[in-house]
């Protein structure tokens, strides 16, 4: 007789339970698709911040930034061990190391900048994302737009560098900075040209911001953790891309939290006015129901079994939409390289529980309403 | 047997006391048919209420085959209007959302009783409601409508039977209908008890309570259809 009631009132009041659903299922398809739409929307973020360059470098405390900067011949060398010693610090929030020698070099009266580099990686780093400086061959240069120029090099011709040829693989778009002047060169071959086996003078890395707060306690924290580790290095951001991948994951996370109280709110606004309604609709029901020996305990159940089972439609209906919405409208214009846009179906089962659970809780105010209702009153009404 | 005690029921209302039923005693045996009559508003409804375990009553002790109802817990009480009480209310309240059949079955359905169809077919049988089985309430006259309250009080074989104007809503042939069921549970030693104005009623009843602003005065007396 439970489901009974249940199903024939479902029937009965087919048009409100309708627009119920619809409602709930608008609501979470809003929820799920902001919600998927956020999480894509944080990689290609990151991966569009990453393209932008390794936002932070390490070198000796003794050193002066200023030299790394203009690259002087009074950089202190160090050997390029270190990098991987410490890629194998996991606690360090970097990652995609790169390990970098670079030094002044003249080419008649104009002077380049050789920088002989070597991405390494981290022992959990994957495949996924990769690191952003792929590696370069033996043998051959990836030159900067001006250093291209004053060497009159072209792609797949050769340059000739302190005596030794190369063959260009790639000759960089125009930056507006010093990379411009940069030749790049596999690192053993920068430290076999260069006479300094072994050695480099700068570590360059990716911050990384998955261990939140703000992003001068996530500097502060990295910071602190170098200092203990290798207390013989120090570390310089490059805030214009820290702050930029900060900021982007930041609001795609706020506005997820948003979304999700909107969403709640929504449902138990939804669910409270309906029930209200629905208890003054049904009181005759009810008297029916508590007169031939029905408890409040199974008038409730009535309602909040109802009310979990559009709910649990709703989110179901609202989930698939959302996320199908999510995939045809954002996979056109996301970067992402490695991993699909696709309709999250781990958010599935605590989607289900989120709304169930916020209807339920609604539910509880019209139940308030059912319980001091006078059945005497309404039975003897005339 | 059926024992009200000193049964006072006071509500309050704009401020001022309302005494719906005023310290009220009145014994009903198995096998009678009982009829509480008297003006608009002068308590017979509250009573009934009373008697069917759904109010309260301020004072007093209301007692079916020795039980005290209202010492009862809330389950027990449940289970009292579950098991041994039948209900007609004057606006028959059936469920828009089941058909006659459904609607006439509810009791059955809430006892988990397993000869319900047959119970159904039956008593549709004898209100002359066979063909109206499938229809949904809204589909019926006023007339159907409140046989079909009745047949749901009487399907679940109550001791006893609490009907507000049972054929308040009837032509003659309906209510005679209507009257000869209440009859018949009555004489299978259940208790019925009938708040109405109706005098056919009235001339049936083997217990009358006449109730003037919630006090009753109570007689017994012979049906008129067994006085010589």
């Amino acid at each position: 007789m439970f489901g009974q009631i249940i199903i024939r009132q479902l029937a009965h009041k087919w048009g409100m339970n309708l627009l119920l659903w619809g409602t709930m299922t608008a609501v979470v398809a809003l929820y799920v698709f902001v919600l998927n739409t956020n999480r894509f929307t944080i990689r290609s973020m990151q991966l569009i911040m990453k393209n932008m360059g390794l936002n932070q470098f390490m070198i000796p405390a003794a050193a002066d930034p200023l030299d790394t900067y203009w690259c002087t011949d009074r950089q202190i060398e160090f050997p390029d061990t270190t990098t991987r010693e410490i890629a194998g610090h996991l606690e360090l929030l970097s990652k995609y190391y790169l390990s970098m020698l670079q030094q002044r070099i003249s080419v008649g009266d104009r002077t380049l900048v050789l920088t002989g580099i070597e991405p390494v990686a981290r022992p959990d780093e994957t495949e996924e994302k990769g690191n952003p400086v792929k590696p370069i061959k033996r043998g051959t240069a990836r030159l900067g737009n001006a250093a291209a120029k004053v060497l009159g090099a072209k792609k797949d011709g050769t340059v000739t560098l302190l005596g030794r040829q190369f063959t260009v693989a790639h000759v960089i778009a125009e930056q507006g900075t010093l990379d411009d002047y940069r030749v790049y060169l596999n690192l053993a071959d920068a430290q076999e040209l260069l006479g300094k086996p072994g050695r480099i003078n700068v570590v360059w890395s990716f911050e990384c911001l998955h261990v939140g707060g703000t992003l001068e306690q996530i500097h502060q924290y990295q910071r602190d953790t170098l200092a203990r580790l290798r207390p013989d290095f120090r570390q310089y951001n490059l805030a214009a891309i820290s702050q930029g991948r900060y900021h982007s994951r930041t609001m795609t996370e706020k506005y997820q939290y948003y979304l999700l109280a909107l969403v709640a709110t929504l449902t138990v606004l939804i669910f409270v006015i309906t029930g209200l309604q629905e208890v003054a609709d049904r009181k005759y029901e009810t008297g029916v129901l508590l007169a031939h020996g029905a408890g409040y305990a199974y008038l409730m159940g009535l309602y909040l079994v109802k009310a979990v089972f559009l709910s649990a439609v709703a989110a179901v209906t609202g989930f698939v939409l959302g996320g199908a919405a999510s995939v045809y409208l954002t996979t056109p214009i996301l970067v992402t390289q490695t991993r699909e846009v696709t309709i999250l179906w781990t958010n599935l089962p605590p989607t289900l529980v989120l709304i169930c659970g916020v209807a339920a809780v609604a539910e509880l105010i019209p139940m308030i309403k059912l319980v001091r209702l006078d059945p005497c009153a309404i039975l003897m009404e005339e | 047997m059926l024992t009200l005690q000193e049964v006072t029921k006071l509500y309050q209302k704009d401020g001022q006391t309302i005494r719906a039923v005023d310290q009220l005693s009145w014994q009903v045996p198995p096998g009678a048919l009982a009829v509480v009559h008297g003006k608009s508003g002068s308590g017979k409804s509250t009573l009934l209420m009373m008697i069917g375990g759904m109010l309260n009553p301020t004072r007093g002790r209301i007692t079916f085959h020795d039980r005290d109802l209202y010492a009862l817990s809330r389950a027990a009480r449940n289970r009292f209007r579950k098991e041994s009480v039948g209900f007609v209310f004057q606006r028959f309240h059936l469920l828009p959302y089941f058909t006659i059949a459904q609607n006439i079955g509810l009791a059955l359905a809430m006892k988990h009783v397993p000869d319900g169809p047959d119970r159904i077919r039956r008593l549709a049988a004898q209100l002359d409601l066979t063909d109206r089985l499938n229809h949904y309430p809204d589909e019926l006259s006023v007339g159907q409508q409140q046989r079909v309250a009745v047949a749901r009080a009487l399907v679940g074989e109550p001791d006893l039977v609490l009907a507000d104007e049972p054929t308040g809503n009837l032509d003659r042939e309906n209510a005679a209908l209507i009257l000869d069921q209440l009859r018949s549970v009555a004489a299978a030693g259940k208790i019925v008890i009938a708040a109405t104005h109706d005098d056919r009623l009235l001339a049936h009843a083997t217990h009358r309570l006449h109730l003037t602003e919630g006090r009753g005065v109570a007689a017994t007396q012979l049906p008129s259809s067994m006085q010589s």
